[in-house]
């Protein structure tokens, strides 16, 4: 297996599944990823603890503006961060686990039965800058993350590195929501 | 949805035993004098030794099908990756619509991950799979007679 690394297991996340389940409107407090124009989110439902800041440009021209005047690796904490105390824990013991120097988007990702994040690939200047890791929250059999021509099933608790520069997508053939905290660590 | 997937024998081992008794009942020979009473312990041990592939058919989260082959390099043949079918299955209710297909290519593309070049797989002349063998381009090789020979 070259595209997944299985980093660590037994990690209780009961804690923050079950902050979560209390705070269910968190679900729908921030759409930006969901609503994104042609994005692989549109059938997800998202948490969004730390981002960098947001904008939609329509031309490339734009875009490049926009970058010039921001890092655009910079990501600062969501409202839902405060909201969630739950996951610092998880995210900062990553941190340590893995020699972090700076800490990235952090995402909780919800796949209904049926759903699909569609096949993309991370844009190469991102995922060239960080490291992309998934903390499986909640999975039933039936979940499928393929990367490139390699699949697993991330059990609840686990954490995996994959190379999101790759082409990559997740299909929930299960019966559960599917749920993963992903972590973006820039790493030494 | 359908979706193929290679899972662990040993960890899935209480989904499969639901199949396993319909599975018995459509294609097993001798009914009457050789009850279903697999060796699951040796499965699990070749399973360890990286010697098995369970590859599985899902639906909603539902297991409605699986393919269970060995791969080693060949008895008689040690230069050559070998991966032979012990068993298939598709539940009735899932068939006739590429499933089966499905499964045998994603079989295909974990045993070319594994090195396999050749592949044994096979069909019960009283529900007869050639059909789907033959699509997916493989060739008709062996013929295998069995012969009840007493209590």
């Amino acid at each position: 297996m070259r595209n997944f690394l299985r980093i660590g297991q037994g990690t209780d996340v009961i804690p923050l599944l079950a902050a979560i389940s209390r705070k269910p409107e968190l679900w729908t407090a921030d759409t930006y990823l969901r609503d994104y124009p042609q994005g692989p989110f549109g059938e997800v439902d998202s948490i969004i603890l730390r981002f960098p800041v947001k904008s939609v440009k329509e031309s490339e021209e734009e875009g490049a503006k926009h970058f010039s005047e921001y890092d655009q690796h910079e990501c600062i904490d969501q409202p839902a961060y405060a909201l969630l105390p739950e996951a610092r824990p998880l995210i900062m013991g990553l941190m340590s686990y893995v020699g972090g120097t700076r800490l990235g988007r952090v995402m909780i990702n919800r796949i209904k039965p049926g759903g699909v994040i569609f096949p993309h690939k991370d844009t190469p200047v991102h995922a060239e800058y960080w490291s992309r890791h998934h903390l499986c929250l909640q999975a039933e059999p039936g979940v499928v993350f393929r990367c490139e021509d390699e699949s697993v099933f991330m059990r609840p608790g686990e954490t995996w590195y994959f190379d999101n520069a790759l082409e990559h997508e997740v299909i929930n053939n299960s019966g559960t929501d599917r749920i993963s905290m992903v972590i973006d660590v820039r790493c030494a | 949805m359908i979706t193929v997937m290679l899972e662990s024998f040993e960890e899935r081992l209480p989904e499969l035993l639901p199949l396993l008794p319909l599975h018995y009942e459509e294609l097993a020979l001798n009914k009457d004098k050789v009850p279903l009473a697999p060796q699951y312990e040796i499965y699990i041990e070749r399973e360890r030794r990286g010697e098995l592939m369970f590859m599985v058919v899902r639906d909603a989260g539902e297991l409605i099908g699986y393919f269970i082959g060995f791969v080693a390099p060949g008895l008689h043949y040690k230069t050559c990756m070998t991966l032979i079918m012990d068993i298939f299955y598709v539940h009735p209710d899932h068939r006739g619509n590429s499933t089966g297909g499905k499964l045998f290519k994603a079989v295909e593309v974990e045993a070319k991950k594994r090195g396999v070049q050749r592949m044994f797989v096979g069909s019960k002349c009283h529900l007869d799979a050639s059909f789907l063998f033959e699509k997916l381009g493989y060739e008709r090789c062996e013929v295998t007679y069995t012969h009840w020979l007493g209590d």
